[in-house]
Protein backbone atom coordinates (compact mmCIF):
# COMPACT_ATOMS: atom_id res chain seq x y z
CA UNK A 1 0.00 0.00 0.00
CA UNK A 2 1.75 3.51 -0.79
CA UNK A 3 1.25 5.99 2.25
CA UNK A 4 -1.08 8.50 0.96
CA UNK A 5 1.65 11.38 1.19
CA UNK A 6 3.40 9.19 -1.17
CA UNK A 7 0.31 9.36 -3.11
CA UNK A 8 0.09 13.06 -2.95
CA UNK A 9 3.86 13.70 -4.34
CA UNK A 10 2.97 11.39 -7.18
CA UNK A 11 0.11 13.39 -7.95
CA UNK A 12 1.45 16.78 -7.81
CA UNK A 13 4.71 16.34 -9.67
CA UNK A 14 2.09 14.86 -12.22
CA UNK A 15 -0.14 18.03 -12.13
CA UNK A 16 3.19 20.62 -11.98
CA UNK A 17 3.84 18.66 -15.34
CA UNK A 18 0.40 20.48 -16.69
CA UNK A 19 -0.66 23.38 -14.58
CA UNK A 20 3.68 24.94 -13.83
CA UNK A 21 1.71 25.18 -10.34
CA UNK A 22 4.94 24.40 -8.38
CA UNK A 23 4.78 21.54 -6.14
CA UNK A 24 5.93 21.59 -2.52
CA UNK A 25 7.69 18.36 -2.38
CA UNK A 26 10.41 17.86 -0.35
CA UNK A 27 13.97 16.94 -1.44
CA UNK A 28 13.37 18.59 -5.28
CA UNK A 29 15.61 20.91 -6.76
CA UNK A 30 13.32 23.69 -7.75
CA UNK A 31 15.67 25.16 -10.71
CA UNK A 32 14.91 21.32 -12.13
CA UNK A 33 11.86 20.79 -11.85
CA UNK A 34 10.88 22.95 -14.98
CA UNK A 35 12.90 20.27 -17.22
CA UNK A 36 9.86 17.80 -16.59
CA UNK A 37 7.88 20.44 -17.19
CA UNK A 38 9.66 21.80 -20.43
CA UNK A 39 9.81 18.00 -21.80
CA UNK A 40 6.15 17.13 -21.37
CA UNK A 41 4.84 19.94 -23.00
CA UNK A 42 7.28 19.57 -26.17
CA UNK A 43 5.81 16.25 -26.53
CA UNK A 44 2.21 16.72 -26.23
CA UNK A 45 1.82 20.37 -28.35
CA UNK A 46 4.15 18.60 -30.81
CA UNK A 47 1.60 15.51 -31.27
CA UNK A 48 -0.91 18.18 -31.52
CA UNK A 49 0.34 20.63 -33.67
CA UNK A 50 1.84 17.93 -36.20
CA UNK A 51 -1.67 16.01 -36.02
CA UNK A 52 -3.50 19.57 -37.36
CA UNK A 53 -1.41 21.40 -39.42
CA UNK A 54 -4.45 22.97 -41.00
CA UNK A 55 -6.06 24.42 -37.86
CA UNK A 56 -2.64 25.29 -36.95
CA UNK A 57 -2.36 27.73 -39.36
CA UNK A 58 -5.65 29.43 -39.96
CA UNK A 59 -6.09 29.96 -36.11
CA UNK A 60 -4.42 32.89 -34.80
CA UNK A 61 -1.50 32.57 -32.97
CA UNK A 62 -3.30 33.60 -29.33
CA UNK A 63 -6.46 31.55 -30.37
CA UNK A 64 -4.39 28.22 -30.83
CA UNK A 65 -2.56 28.57 -27.55
CA UNK A 66 -5.71 29.47 -25.83
CA UNK A 67 -7.04 26.32 -26.62
CA UNK A 68 -4.13 24.16 -26.57
CA UNK A 69 -2.52 25.67 -23.26
CA UNK A 70 -5.97 24.54 -21.64
CA UNK A 71 -5.98 21.28 -23.20
CA UNK A 72 -2.78 20.76 -21.79
CA UNK A 73 -3.87 21.81 -18.39
CA UNK A 74 -7.61 20.70 -17.90
CA UNK A 75 -7.53 17.88 -20.40
CA UNK A 76 -7.19 14.01 -18.24
CA UNK A 77 -5.60 12.02 -21.31
CA UNK A 78 -6.50 9.21 -20.99
CA UNK A 79 -4.92 7.07 -23.99
CA UNK A 80 -1.76 5.06 -23.53
CA UNK A 81 -0.96 5.49 -27.35
CA UNK A 82 0.60 8.81 -27.84
CA UNK A 83 -0.47 9.15 -31.81
CA UNK A 84 -4.18 8.98 -30.57
CA UNK A 85 -4.12 11.38 -28.26
CA UNK A 86 -5.23 14.09 -30.88
CA UNK A 87 -8.51 12.41 -30.88
CA UNK A 88 -8.84 13.44 -27.33
CA UNK A 89 -8.17 17.29 -28.88
CA UNK A 90 -10.68 17.01 -30.88
CA UNK A 91 -13.04 16.03 -28.69
CA UNK A 92 -11.98 18.63 -26.07
CA UNK A 93 -12.34 21.54 -28.47
CA UNK A 94 -15.78 20.16 -29.79
CA UNK A 95 -17.07 19.66 -26.47
CA UNK A 96 -15.64 23.46 -24.98
CA UNK A 97 -17.65 25.17 -27.96
CA UNK A 98 -14.42 27.02 -29.47
CA UNK A 99 -16.26 26.96 -32.53
CA UNK A 100 -18.84 28.99 -31.08
CA UNK A 101 -16.30 31.41 -29.14
CA UNK A 102 -14.02 32.11 -31.73
CA UNK A 103 -17.10 32.29 -33.96
CA UNK A 104 -15.65 29.83 -36.30
CA UNK A 105 -18.52 27.39 -37.08
CA UNK A 106 -16.61 24.72 -39.27
CA UNK A 107 -13.84 24.29 -36.23
CA UNK A 108 -14.98 21.14 -35.30
CA UNK A 109 -15.57 19.64 -38.45
CA UNK A 110 -11.78 20.95 -39.92
CA UNK A 111 -10.60 18.79 -36.46
CA UNK A 112 -12.41 15.98 -37.41
CA UNK A 113 -11.75 15.61 -40.59
CA UNK A 114 -7.75 16.13 -40.25
CA UNK A 115 -7.81 13.75 -37.41
CA UNK A 116 -9.77 11.17 -39.53
CA UNK A 117 -7.26 11.35 -42.48
CA UNK A 118 -4.49 9.86 -39.05
CA UNK A 119 -7.17 7.86 -38.26
CA UNK A 120 -7.68 5.85 -41.52
CA UNK A 121 -4.12 6.09 -42.43
CA UNK A 122 -3.14 4.31 -38.97
CA UNK A 123 -6.11 2.60 -38.43
CA UNK A 124 -5.83 -1.66 -38.44
CA UNK A 125 -6.94 -3.44 -41.71
CA UNK A 126 -10.48 -4.69 -41.65
CA UNK A 127 -11.15 -7.85 -43.02
CA UNK A 128 -12.61 -7.83 -46.53
CA UNK A 129 -14.94 -10.84 -48.05
CA UNK A 130 -12.65 -13.11 -51.00
CA UNK A 131 -13.68 -10.97 -54.37
CA UNK A 132 -12.65 -11.11 -58.18
CA UNK A 133 -12.57 -8.41 -60.45
CA UNK A 134 -14.89 -10.46 -62.36
CA UNK A 135 -18.23 -10.03 -62.31
CA UNK A 136 -21.65 -8.28 -63.31
CA UNK A 137 -21.87 -4.50 -62.30
CA UNK A 138 -25.34 -4.86 -60.80
CA UNK A 139 -25.58 -8.42 -59.66
CA UNK A 140 -23.10 -9.22 -58.07
CA UNK A 141 -22.46 -8.61 -54.55
CA UNK A 142 -19.44 -5.78 -54.50
CA UNK A 143 -16.58 -5.44 -51.71
CA UNK A 144 -16.26 -1.96 -50.68
CA UNK A 145 -12.94 -0.79 -49.31
CA UNK A 146 -13.44 -0.97 -45.03
CA UNK A 147 -10.31 0.58 -44.57
CA UNK A 148 -12.47 3.92 -44.40
CA UNK A 149 -14.95 6.20 -43.12
CA UNK A 150 -18.11 7.56 -44.80
CA UNK A 151 -18.97 10.77 -42.83
CA UNK A 152 -21.36 14.35 -43.09
CA UNK A 153 -19.81 17.58 -42.93
CA UNK A 154 -22.18 20.65 -43.13
CA UNK A 155 -18.84 22.65 -44.16
CA UNK A 156 -17.41 21.47 -46.94
CA UNK A 157 -13.53 22.33 -45.65
CA UNK A 158 -12.18 19.58 -47.68
CA UNK A 159 -13.54 21.67 -50.55
CA UNK A 160 -13.10 24.82 -50.30
CA UNK A 161 -10.62 28.03 -49.08
CA UNK A 162 -12.03 28.18 -45.12
CA UNK A 163 -13.36 32.02 -45.77
CA UNK A 164 -16.02 31.22 -48.19
CA UNK A 165 -17.50 27.51 -46.21
CA UNK A 166 -19.59 29.19 -44.16
CA UNK A 167 -21.55 30.77 -46.80
CA UNK A 168 -21.31 27.09 -48.47
CA UNK A 169 -23.00 25.53 -45.71
CA UNK A 170 -25.17 22.34 -46.49
CA UNK A 171 -24.81 18.63 -47.26
CA UNK A 172 -21.27 17.28 -48.10
CA UNK A 173 -21.01 13.36 -48.11
CA UNK A 174 -17.51 12.03 -48.53
CA UNK A 175 -15.41 8.87 -47.86
CA UNK A 176 -12.01 8.61 -46.31
CA UNK A 177 -10.11 5.64 -47.29
CA UNK A 178 -7.14 3.93 -47.58
CA UNK A 179 -5.36 2.64 -50.72
CA UNK A 180 -4.97 -1.01 -50.37
CA UNK A 181 -1.83 -1.17 -52.41
CA UNK A 182 0.18 2.03 -51.36
CA UNK A 183 -1.22 2.50 -47.84
CA UNK A 184 -2.35 6.41 -49.32
CA UNK A 185 -5.19 7.87 -47.78
CA UNK A 186 -7.55 9.53 -50.07
CA UNK A 187 -11.19 11.12 -49.85
CA UNK A 188 -14.18 10.94 -52.58
CA UNK A 189 -16.62 13.41 -52.13
CA UNK A 190 -20.70 11.61 -52.67
CA UNK A 191 -24.08 12.71 -53.33
CA UNK A 192 -26.59 11.95 -50.49
CA UNK A 193 -27.65 8.85 -52.69
CA UNK A 194 -24.31 7.51 -53.23
CA UNK A 195 -23.31 7.75 -49.55
CA UNK A 196 -26.61 5.68 -49.17
CA UNK A 197 -25.84 3.23 -51.23
CA UNK A 198 -22.48 3.23 -50.32
CA UNK A 199 -23.18 2.54 -46.65
CA UNK A 200 -25.91 -0.07 -47.31
CA UNK A 201 -22.94 -1.80 -49.46
CA UNK A 202 -20.90 -2.22 -46.54
CA UNK A 203 -23.40 -3.28 -44.49
CA UNK A 204 -25.19 -5.73 -46.26
CA UNK A 205 -22.36 -7.46 -48.23
CA UNK A 206 -24.38 -10.02 -49.36
CA UNK A 207 -26.30 -8.07 -51.34
CA UNK A 208 -25.99 -6.57 -55.01
CA UNK A 209 -26.86 -3.21 -56.53
CA UNK A 210 -30.27 -4.91 -58.01
CA UNK A 211 -31.09 -6.34 -54.83
CA UNK A 212 -30.55 -2.51 -52.87
CA UNK A 213 -32.19 -1.17 -56.05
CA UNK A 214 -36.29 -1.13 -55.30
CA UNK A 215 -35.18 -0.12 -51.40
CA UNK A 216 -33.00 3.01 -53.39
CA UNK A 217 -35.74 4.05 -55.63
CA UNK A 218 -38.55 4.14 -52.58
CA UNK A 219 -35.89 6.05 -50.38
CA UNK A 220 -35.45 8.81 -53.01
CA UNK A 221 -38.72 8.49 -54.68
CA UNK A 222 -37.00 8.10 -57.85
CA UNK A 223 -39.48 6.74 -61.11
CA UNK A 224 -37.05 6.83 -63.53
CA UNK A 225 -35.23 3.78 -63.17
CA UNK A 226 -33.13 3.75 -66.42
CA UNK A 227 -31.32 7.11 -65.89
CA UNK A 228 -30.33 5.93 -62.48
CA UNK A 229 -29.20 2.38 -63.59
CA UNK A 230 -26.79 4.52 -66.37
CA UNK A 231 -26.12 7.38 -63.53
CA UNK A 232 -25.62 4.41 -61.03
CA UNK A 233 -23.18 2.16 -63.26
CA UNK A 234 -20.66 5.52 -64.20
CA UNK A 235 -20.72 5.71 -59.97
CA UNK A 236 -19.49 1.96 -59.32
CA UNK A 237 -17.11 2.36 -62.58
CA UNK A 238 -15.38 5.46 -61.25
CA UNK A 239 -15.49 3.56 -57.86
CA UNK A 240 -13.67 0.66 -59.11
CA UNK A 241 -11.14 2.98 -60.37
CA UNK A 242 -10.29 4.69 -57.53
CA UNK A 243 -10.57 1.87 -55.00
CA UNK A 244 -13.39 2.20 -52.82
CA UNK A 245 -14.87 -1.14 -54.44
CA UNK A 246 -12.08 -3.87 -54.18
CA UNK A 247 -14.24 -5.99 -56.63
CA UNK A 248 -16.89 -8.43 -56.94
CA UNK A 249 -17.61 -11.11 -54.15
CA UNK A 250 -16.73 -14.74 -54.81
CA UNK A 251 -19.36 -16.32 -54.85
CA UNK B 1 23.61 -9.13 -30.28
CA UNK B 2 23.69 -5.32 -30.90
CA UNK B 3 20.16 -3.71 -31.65
CA UNK B 4 18.84 -0.90 -32.71
CA UNK B 5 15.20 0.93 -31.26
CA UNK B 6 12.98 0.58 -34.14
CA UNK B 7 11.47 4.63 -35.62
CA UNK B 8 9.86 5.52 -38.04
CA UNK B 9 11.91 7.61 -40.25
CA UNK B 10 14.74 5.09 -40.82
CA UNK B 11 12.53 1.80 -40.61
CA UNK B 12 12.85 1.52 -44.36
CA UNK B 13 16.57 1.68 -44.75
CA UNK B 14 16.21 -1.13 -41.56
CA UNK B 15 14.23 -3.07 -43.59
CA UNK B 16 15.44 -2.65 -46.99
CA UNK B 17 18.80 -1.33 -47.02
CA UNK B 18 22.52 -2.38 -45.78
CA UNK B 19 23.40 0.65 -43.92
CA UNK B 20 22.29 0.04 -40.58
CA UNK B 21 23.42 -3.66 -39.63
CA UNK B 22 21.15 -4.70 -36.29
CA UNK B 23 21.14 -8.13 -34.77
CA UNK B 24 17.85 -7.14 -33.50
CA UNK B 25 14.96 -4.41 -33.34
CA UNK B 26 13.03 -2.81 -30.12
CA UNK B 27 9.24 -1.57 -30.60
CA UNK B 28 7.88 0.92 -28.46
CA UNK B 29 4.25 -1.51 -28.65
CA UNK B 30 2.43 1.94 -28.00
CA UNK B 31 3.73 3.16 -31.29
CA UNK B 32 3.30 -0.05 -33.33
CA UNK B 33 0.19 -1.94 -31.98
CA UNK B 34 -3.15 -2.03 -33.62
CA UNK B 35 -1.51 -0.20 -36.91
CA UNK B 36 -2.77 -1.34 -40.17
CA UNK B 37 -2.01 0.04 -43.82
CA UNK B 38 1.48 0.97 -44.83
CA UNK B 39 2.93 0.74 -41.31
CA UNK B 40 1.01 -1.99 -40.39
CA UNK B 41 2.99 -3.78 -43.37
CA UNK B 42 6.07 -2.44 -42.34
CA UNK B 43 5.66 -3.81 -38.85
CA UNK B 44 5.51 -7.76 -40.29
CA UNK B 45 8.49 -7.21 -42.75
CA UNK B 46 10.72 -5.77 -39.86
CA UNK B 47 9.22 -8.95 -37.71
CA UNK B 48 10.32 -11.29 -40.06
CA UNK B 49 13.32 -9.53 -40.95
CA UNK B 50 14.96 -9.41 -37.08
CA UNK B 51 14.18 -10.76 -34.08
CA UNK B 52 12.43 -8.15 -31.97
CA UNK B 53 11.99 -7.17 -28.27
CA UNK B 54 9.43 -4.77 -26.88
CA UNK B 55 9.91 -1.74 -24.79
CA UNK B 56 6.83 -0.13 -23.32
CA UNK B 57 6.45 4.00 -22.43
CA UNK B 58 2.94 3.78 -20.79
CA UNK B 59 2.55 1.20 -18.70
CA UNK B 60 3.22 3.49 -15.73
CA UNK B 61 4.44 0.63 -13.50
CA UNK B 62 5.07 2.71 -10.96
CA UNK B 63 2.10 4.81 -11.01
CA UNK B 64 0.04 5.16 -8.03
CA UNK B 65 -3.59 4.66 -9.99
CA UNK B 66 -4.47 1.04 -11.07
CA UNK B 67 -2.98 -0.81 -13.32
CA UNK B 68 -4.49 -0.67 -17.12
CA UNK B 69 -5.13 -4.40 -17.70
CA UNK B 70 -7.12 -3.47 -20.88
CA UNK B 71 -4.35 -1.93 -22.52
CA UNK B 72 -2.10 -4.83 -20.95
CA UNK B 73 -4.50 -7.13 -22.28
CA UNK B 74 -3.95 -5.02 -25.33
CA UNK B 75 -0.21 -5.64 -25.22
CA UNK B 76 -0.36 -9.41 -24.27
CA UNK B 77 -2.01 -9.73 -27.44
CA UNK B 78 0.76 -7.25 -29.49
CA UNK B 79 3.35 -10.27 -28.00
CA UNK B 80 1.91 -12.83 -29.34
CA UNK B 81 0.82 -11.57 -32.35
CA UNK B 82 4.64 -11.07 -33.58
CA UNK B 83 6.33 -13.70 -31.19
CA UNK B 84 7.73 -11.10 -29.31
CA UNK B 85 9.68 -12.74 -26.09
CA UNK B 86 11.26 -9.91 -24.12
CA UNK B 87 9.19 -7.31 -22.81
CA UNK B 88 10.81 -4.53 -20.66
CA UNK B 89 9.26 -1.29 -19.10
CA UNK B 90 10.45 1.71 -16.80
CA UNK B 91 10.86 1.90 -13.39
CA UNK B 92 8.73 5.16 -13.61
CA UNK B 93 5.37 6.56 -13.33
CA UNK B 94 3.62 8.05 -16.56
CA UNK B 95 0.36 8.52 -15.65
CA UNK B 96 -0.94 10.09 -11.88
CA UNK B 97 -4.24 12.20 -11.22
CA UNK B 98 -5.98 10.35 -13.77
CA UNK B 99 -4.29 11.15 -16.72
CA UNK B 100 -0.82 10.10 -19.09
CA UNK B 101 1.59 12.41 -19.04
CA UNK B 102 3.80 10.84 -21.61
CA UNK B 103 6.76 10.99 -20.13
CA UNK B 104 8.53 9.04 -17.77
CA UNK B 105 8.51 10.53 -13.99
CA UNK B 106 10.58 9.82 -10.76
CA UNK B 107 9.00 7.21 -8.91
CA UNK B 108 9.94 8.38 -4.39
CA UNK B 109 12.74 6.29 -3.46
CA UNK B 110 10.62 4.58 -0.40
CA UNK B 111 9.53 1.31 0.88
CA UNK B 112 5.98 1.69 0.23
CA UNK B 113 6.87 2.49 -3.44
CA UNK B 114 9.05 -0.37 -3.22
CA UNK B 115 6.15 -2.72 -2.19
CA UNK B 116 3.31 -0.83 -4.57
CA UNK B 117 5.81 -0.91 -8.00
CA UNK B 118 7.25 -4.89 -7.33
CA UNK B 119 3.71 -6.15 -6.12
CA UNK B 120 2.58 -4.18 -9.70
CA UNK B 121 5.66 -6.14 -11.30
CA UNK B 122 4.31 -9.29 -10.11
CA UNK B 123 1.09 -8.64 -11.42
CA UNK B 124 2.49 -7.93 -14.87
CA UNK B 125 4.03 -11.21 -15.05
CA UNK B 126 1.49 -13.18 -14.18
CA UNK B 127 -0.65 -11.80 -16.52
CA UNK B 128 1.95 -11.67 -19.49
CA UNK B 129 3.36 -15.55 -18.15
CA UNK B 130 6.17 -14.13 -18.62
CA UNK B 131 9.04 -12.27 -16.57
CA UNK B 132 9.71 -8.75 -17.36
CA UNK B 133 12.81 -6.43 -17.28
CA UNK B 134 12.55 -2.75 -15.44
CA UNK B 135 14.96 -0.12 -16.56
CA UNK B 136 16.68 2.23 -14.61
CA UNK B 137 15.54 5.83 -15.78
CA UNK B 138 17.39 8.78 -15.75
CA UNK B 139 15.84 11.68 -13.02
CA UNK B 140 16.85 15.52 -13.16
CA UNK B 141 15.46 15.74 -9.34
CA UNK B 142 15.00 13.55 -6.30
CA UNK B 143 11.76 13.29 -5.03
CA UNK B 144 11.40 12.60 -1.49
CA UNK B 145 13.49 9.83 -1.41
CA UNK B 146 13.98 8.28 1.56
CA UNK B 147 16.64 5.66 0.37
CA UNK B 148 19.10 5.90 -2.16
CA UNK B 149 18.77 5.08 -5.87
CA UNK B 150 20.50 1.89 -6.07
CA UNK B 151 18.74 0.25 -3.35
CA UNK B 152 15.95 1.37 -4.66
CA UNK B 153 16.27 -0.21 -7.65
CA UNK B 154 17.89 -3.27 -5.85
CA UNK B 155 14.64 -3.54 -3.86
CA UNK B 156 12.06 -3.16 -6.69
CA UNK B 157 13.71 -5.83 -8.50
CA UNK B 158 14.55 -8.56 -5.89
CA UNK B 159 10.99 -8.26 -4.58
CA UNK B 160 9.36 -8.49 -7.59
CA UNK B 161 11.67 -11.07 -8.93
CA UNK B 162 12.16 -9.53 -12.33
CA UNK B 163 15.02 -9.01 -14.54
CA UNK B 164 16.58 -5.58 -14.46
CA UNK B 165 17.01 -3.93 -17.97
CA UNK B 166 20.14 -1.61 -17.21
CA UNK B 167 20.71 1.34 -18.90
CA UNK B 168 24.32 2.76 -18.91
CA UNK B 169 23.70 6.04 -20.12
CA UNK B 170 20.94 6.84 -17.32
CA UNK B 171 23.12 5.34 -14.75
CA UNK B 172 26.19 8.11 -16.44
CA UNK B 173 23.74 10.95 -16.67
CA UNK B 174 22.19 9.81 -12.96
CA UNK B 175 25.57 10.03 -11.25
CA UNK B 176 26.51 13.28 -13.43
CA UNK B 177 23.39 15.17 -12.03
CA UNK B 178 23.16 14.10 -8.52
CA UNK B 179 27.01 14.16 -7.81
CA UNK B 180 27.80 9.70 -7.13
CA UNK B 181 30.44 7.65 -9.07
CA UNK B 182 28.69 5.46 -11.55
CA UNK B 183 30.57 2.27 -11.16
CA UNK B 184 30.14 1.89 -7.60
CA UNK B 185 26.74 2.39 -8.27
CA UNK B 186 26.53 -0.02 -10.72
CA UNK B 187 28.21 -2.55 -8.57
CA UNK B 188 25.35 -1.86 -5.81
CA UNK B 189 22.85 -3.25 -8.59
CA UNK B 190 21.66 -6.73 -8.58
CA UNK B 191 23.74 -7.35 -11.77
CA UNK B 192 22.79 -11.31 -12.13
CA UNK B 193 19.16 -9.98 -12.85
CA UNK B 194 20.68 -8.34 -16.29
CA UNK B 195 19.45 -9.30 -19.28
CA UNK B 196 19.44 -6.42 -21.53
CA UNK B 197 21.38 -3.38 -21.92
CA UNK B 198 20.18 0.18 -23.19
CA UNK B 199 23.20 2.57 -24.69
CA UNK B 200 21.99 6.21 -25.79
CA UNK B 201 23.40 9.93 -26.16
CA UNK B 202 22.13 12.63 -24.48
CA UNK B 203 22.67 16.22 -24.19
CA UNK B 204 24.21 18.83 -21.30
CA UNK B 205 21.78 22.05 -21.00
CA UNK B 206 23.38 23.39 -17.92
CA UNK B 207 26.66 23.05 -16.08
CA UNK B 208 25.17 20.53 -13.77
CA UNK B 209 22.78 18.79 -15.70
CA UNK B 210 22.29 16.62 -18.69
CA UNK B 211 18.71 15.75 -19.97
CA UNK B 212 18.66 12.05 -20.87
CA UNK B 213 17.15 13.08 -24.57
CA UNK B 214 18.41 9.98 -27.20
CA UNK B 215 19.06 12.78 -29.51
CA UNK B 216 22.82 12.52 -30.14
CA UNK B 217 25.62 10.40 -30.43
CA UNK B 218 27.33 8.59 -27.60
CA UNK B 219 29.89 10.08 -25.86
CA UNK B 220 33.40 8.22 -25.06
CA UNK B 221 33.12 8.52 -21.23
CA UNK B 222 29.75 6.64 -21.35
CA UNK B 223 31.06 3.98 -23.23
CA UNK B 224 34.01 3.82 -21.36
CA UNK B 225 31.18 2.91 -18.69
CA UNK B 226 29.44 0.55 -20.67
CA UNK B 227 33.27 -1.41 -21.48
CA UNK B 228 33.63 -1.43 -17.48
CA UNK B 229 30.24 -2.61 -16.99
CA UNK B 230 29.91 -5.51 -18.97
CA UNK B 231 32.72 -6.63 -17.65
CA UNK B 232 30.84 -7.48 -14.92
CA UNK B 233 28.01 -9.29 -16.16
CA UNK B 234 26.76 -12.09 -18.59
CA UNK B 235 26.44 -11.65 -22.15
CA UNK B 236 23.23 -9.67 -22.93
CA UNK B 237 21.54 -8.04 -25.67
CA UNK B 238 22.66 -4.48 -26.21
CA UNK B 239 20.15 -1.72 -27.74
CA UNK B 240 21.13 1.45 -29.34
CA UNK B 241 18.46 4.29 -28.42
CA UNK B 242 18.00 6.77 -30.77
CA UNK B 243 14.58 9.68 -31.00
CA UNK B 244 15.77 11.76 -33.30
CA UNK B 245 18.67 13.27 -35.34
CA UNK B 246 18.29 10.37 -37.69
CA UNK B 247 20.31 12.27 -40.40
CA UNK B 248 23.55 10.92 -40.02
CA UNK B 249 22.92 6.89 -40.04
CA UNK B 250 26.38 6.31 -41.15
CA UNK B 251 27.10 7.64 -38.03
CA UNK B 252 24.73 5.68 -36.18
CA UNK B 253 25.95 2.74 -37.77
CA UNK B 254 29.26 3.52 -36.49
CA UNK B 255 28.39 3.86 -32.91
CA UNK B 256 26.50 0.40 -33.94
CA UNK B 257 29.94 -1.43 -34.83
CA UNK B 258 31.41 0.19 -31.81
CA UNK B 259 29.13 -0.96 -29.28
CA UNK B 260 29.77 -4.42 -30.99
CA UNK B 261 33.37 -4.35 -31.04
CA UNK B 262 33.63 -3.51 -27.07
CA UNK B 263 31.08 -6.41 -26.50
CA UNK B 264 33.11 -8.83 -28.40
CA UNK B 265 36.30 -7.78 -26.69
CA UNK B 266 34.68 -8.35 -23.52
CA UNK B 267 32.18 -10.96 -23.84
CA UNK B 268 33.86 -13.44 -26.72
CA UNK B 269 36.80 -13.91 -25.02
CA UNK B 270 35.57 -14.28 -21.76
CA UNK B 271 33.35 -17.48 -23.49
CA UNK B 272 36.67 -18.24 -24.83
CA UNK B 273 38.20 -19.00 -21.23
CA UNK B 274 35.28 -20.94 -20.41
Amino acid sequence: MLRPDTIKIQHDLAMYCRSGDAPTIPGTSEGRLPHYRRLVLNVVSGTISQAYPITRKVLSEEEWQEIFVRFFVEHDAQTPMLWKLPYEYYLYVRDHDYAVKFNKAWLNELLWFEWLEIDVHMMPDEKHEAYTDRGELFLDPLVVNKDSRLIHLEYPVHLYPLAEVEERKGNYYLLIYREQETGTVRFVNFSVLHAWLLERMQLADQLSVKDLLPELLSEFQIQNVDTLENQLNKFLLEMFDDGVILGFRNR
Amino acid sequence: MIGLGFRRDFSKELIEGDLLKADFIEFAPENWMEVGGQWGRIVKEATERYPVHAHGLSLSIGSPEELDYDFLGRIKTFLKEYGIDVYSEHLSFAKAANAHIYDLLPVPFREDAVQHVAKRIRQVQDFLERKIAIENVSYYTPVAAEMDEATFIRSVVEEADCNLLLDVNNVYVNAFNHNYDAKEFISQLPLERVVYLHMAGHEQVEPDLIIDTHGQPIIDPVYDLFDWCIQRIKPVPVLLERDFNYEDLEQMQDELTKLKNISKKHWEVTYAEA
